[in-house]
């Protein structure tokens, strides 16, 4: 039975290879293949200018080589963690609808199906990795000493590495069936012993063998024998997830595998908002049965759309308000790292951004439903500006007590710190809302653009603006060592003006 | 007529399925023998096609057993006496119909497929169509191309879930005599429906009701009430 099933398997592809080739033109494979080179190349060289800055001094450098080893182990730990639930929730494999259908219902061994796809992808993360550790080794070389060469070679090796292992985490996890329980026992136990790593400097927990990779060029910091045991690991790792692809259950992969190919036909129509909205399925991400907090039932309800924001926030999952609050963190230290590097600002105006798709969801909902709208009986644009006070009051209220806690550990730049978070907020809510205010391109843009060069020009601003506005709300940051926080507080004002201005035209332009 | 009799071909013990807190399917259990035409009834929600999902090994049970030929469904050994067709059709966009049904044939290691495939597809009015993909398909089309995939496959069980939706009546009349043709040759045949017509066809009828076991047994006149006012 199973060496007809090879068999047939083996035609099939060959089948459907054929079929492909026919309908697929080898300019298209060639285009693919030079826009993969080319992205990489861009990253390679992008990202080392990015994050350039002066060569830390000798003082630094010793903090460094002191503490970087833990807190390397500690976001391994963490990132693995992430890793090993995504696994539990069925990612990483997302086989096509059929294959799940016919492939893995029939009387073959299922590890023979998966396992291609788990090796393919296993080679586009070992790629991917490869890519970005040889950009962030060359970045890393103009600070610390060693040569931009050593680091480079560093990355090239810890990139694939870490990628190998966090890959190999996710597919452990889906191919053992790995209840949520147990992911979290591993991911806490793996964390605390990163801590553990991190407060005695000892090389203890797992995670600090594969961070040390990353720090090899620091003469005397990695003992060799913690490097080979990181570069074992990461065989290790994805060797025993691929052993038990086979075991992986078929429940999530059917769900995967229709959102899948959504997400890439989401993507490409460039639609950010749908890719936010899948990737929470795909994710397994359910709004709340039972909410964190009930807002007290009352016989006249004055502020509907108030009140429904609140409502859904009240029902986020953990997973989302753990999302939300890590990327805000994240935005928040980027900004603090870019007084020194200020094209940092880009990275935190980015994870701002996508906090805020989260954010603007009560107005994202209502534009969902536009026939609905029209049934209300009261004002679209009023509807949609009213759903717009929940996420300012949310966002801003977040990110004013971040300030608060700022100002009160310094002291000092109180006015710069309170603008900023004034600016950052309402420019990515800005950002967002007027992502999923203006939506996917529509085939109408197309035709009323008649150069595919303009259209292409078109689709680039549509698309880029809402990120950049998010980016903007940082800019103070970048003007505060240049010109001194007046100057930095009066772009602040500015910014926040704007970004009121394009709230209400994300509103007030309607369905 | 004749009772399931043991040795069970589809044997289901205390099966449970629970979605965070509802339960789908509650301490369910179900036997059946070989060379039946089954209807499974139930209102929407009632849990007809997680049921049939469990059974096809794409769902995982919370609790419970099902044994499909004495094998834990989902095995290699159940999945080779097993033939699935869920409510949506999904097909290969790259491969004709033709090709579909060569292919699935081949993965269950079916020896003589061309004659009973072309009969099949010459049933359901697709043999003109053999060799076009089925992505250039209107809905119907995709299902009937769907169902002779799963209707190509030399298995012991057959489960197929509401695959009248999106079929005209030629097409629904033709999946009528298939499929009881199919059960009369020694296989069983599960079909989820709401289809009262099917109910009369069948030999032996599973009613759900909320996840639990409301009938068990021939159908009934009762039965065909219930389904026709939709309770």
């Amino acid at each position: 039975m199973a060496s007809n099933g090879d068999v047939a398997l083996r035609e099939m592809r060959a089948a459907r290879r054929k079929n492909r080739g026919d309908q697929r033109d080898w300019i298209d494979a060639w285009y693919e293949l030079w826009l993969r080179g080319f992205f990489a190349v861009v990253v390679i060289v992008v990202v080392p200018i990015i994050l350039t800055g002066n060569e830390l001094g000798p003082k630094s450098i010793a903090q460094f080589r002191d503490h970087a080893p833990g807190i390397a182990s500690i976001i391994v730990a963490l990132a693995l963690w992430v890793a090993l639930r995504a696994g539990a929730g069925g990612a990483p494999l997302a086989p096509e609808g059929p294959d799940v259908m016919y492939l893995l219902l029939a009387p073959i061994p299922r590890a023979r199906v998966l396992r291609p796809l788990a090796v393919s992808q296993l080679r586009t993360a070992v790629t991917g990795g490869a890519v970005v550790g040889a950009a962030t080794g060359l970045a890393a070389a103009a600070r610390l000493p060693s040569g931009p060469g050593v680091w480079a070679l560093c990355g090239l090796l810890a990139g694939p590495c870490l990628a190998a292992v966090f890959w190999g985490a996710v597919a452990f996890a889906s191919a053992h069936r790995l209840r949520p329980l147990i992911t979290n026992t591993i991911g806490a136990v793996l964390v605390a012993g990163a801590v553990a790593d991190a407060c005695f400097h000892t090389w203890i927990a797992p995670t600090s063998w594969v961070a040390s990779l990353t720090l090899l060029p620091l003469h005397g910091v990695v003992p060799p024998v913690v490097a080979a045991a990181g570069i074992a690991l990461a065989l290790l790792v994805p060797t025993l997830a691929l052993v038990a692809i086979g075991g992986t259950s078929l429940e999530p992969l059917l769900h995967r595998s229709t959102l899948t190919s959504q997400l890439r036909f989401a993507a490409s129509l460039q639609d950010m908002r749908t890719v936010v909205l899948l990737h929470r399925q795909l994710a397994s991400e359910k709004s709340r049965s039972r909410p964190w907090l009930r807002l007290p039932t009352r016989r006249t309800v004055r502020r509907p759309a108030w009140r429904r924001g609140w409502h859904g926030y009240a029902r986020w999952p953990l997973d989302r308000v753990v999302r939300v609050f890590a990327l805000l963190a994240a935005a928040a230290v980027l900004t603090y790292v870019a007084r020194s590097t200020h094209l940092l600002i880009i990275f935190a105006g980015l994870a701002l951004f996508v906090a805020a798709l989260d954010f603007v969801e009560p107005f994202g909902a209502e534009l969902d439903h536009p026939t609905l709208l029209l049934t209300y009986g009261v004002s679209i644009r009023a509807v949609l500006l009213r759903n717009l006070a929940a996420p300012i009051v949310a966002l801003m209220g977040l990110a004013l007590i971040g300030a608060g806690v700022v100002t009160a550990v310094t002291g000092q730049h109180v006015f710069l710190i309170v603008a900023c978070a004034v600016s950052a907020s309402l420019a990515a809510l800005a950002g967002s809302a007027l992502n999923v205010a203006l939506g996917p391109p529509t085939s109408e843009l197309a035709m009323m653009v008649f150069s595919p060069d303009i259209y292409g020009m078109v689709l680039l601003l549509r698309q880029g603006i809402p990120p950049a506005l998010a980016i903007g709300g940082l800019a103070p940051i970048a003007v505060a060592s240049a010109s001194g926080d007046a100057a930095a507080v009066a772009v602040a004002v500015n910014v926040s003006a704007l970004s009121v201005a394009v709230l209400l035209y994300s509103a007030l332009r309607g369905v | 007529m004749t009772e399931p009799k043991a040795p069970f071909l589809l044997n289901i013990t205390q099966l449970t399925k629970t979605y965070d807190e509802h339960a789908a399917l509650s301490e369910f259990n179900l036997q059946l023998g070989g060379g039946h035409l089954v209807a499974l009834v139930g209102h929407n929600g009632a849990g007809k096609s997680t049921l049939l999902g469990i059974i096809a090994g794409l769902i995982e049970p919370t609790s419970g057993m099902v044994l499909i030929g004495g094998n834990e469904a989902g095995t290699l050994p159940a999945r080779a006496l097993l033939s699935y067709a869920g409510d949506n059709p999904i097909l290969y966009d790259d491969l004709s119909v033709w090709e579909h049904l060569e292919y699935v044939a081949a993965l269950h290691g079916a020896q003589d497929w061309e004659t009973p495939s072309r009969e099949l597809i010459k049933r359901f009015e697709l043999l003109d169509r053999a060799d076009d993909l089925p992505s250039k398909f209107s809905r119907g089309m995709r299902q009937k191309t769907a169902l002779a995939v799963a209707l190509v496959r030399p298995a012991a069980l057959v489960i197929v879930d509401e695959p009248f939706v999106g079929l005209d009546m030629k097409a629904q009349a033709a999946l009528l005599d298939v499929l009881a043709a199919r059960a009369a040759a020694g296989s069983t045949v599960v079909v989820a429906t709401h289809q009262p017509l099917f109910l009369s066809h069948a030999d032996w009828c599973v009613m759900l009701r909320d996840g639990q076991m409301h009938h068990d047994g021939p159908p009934t006149a009762k039965i065909l009430a219930e389904l026709q006012s939709g309770e």
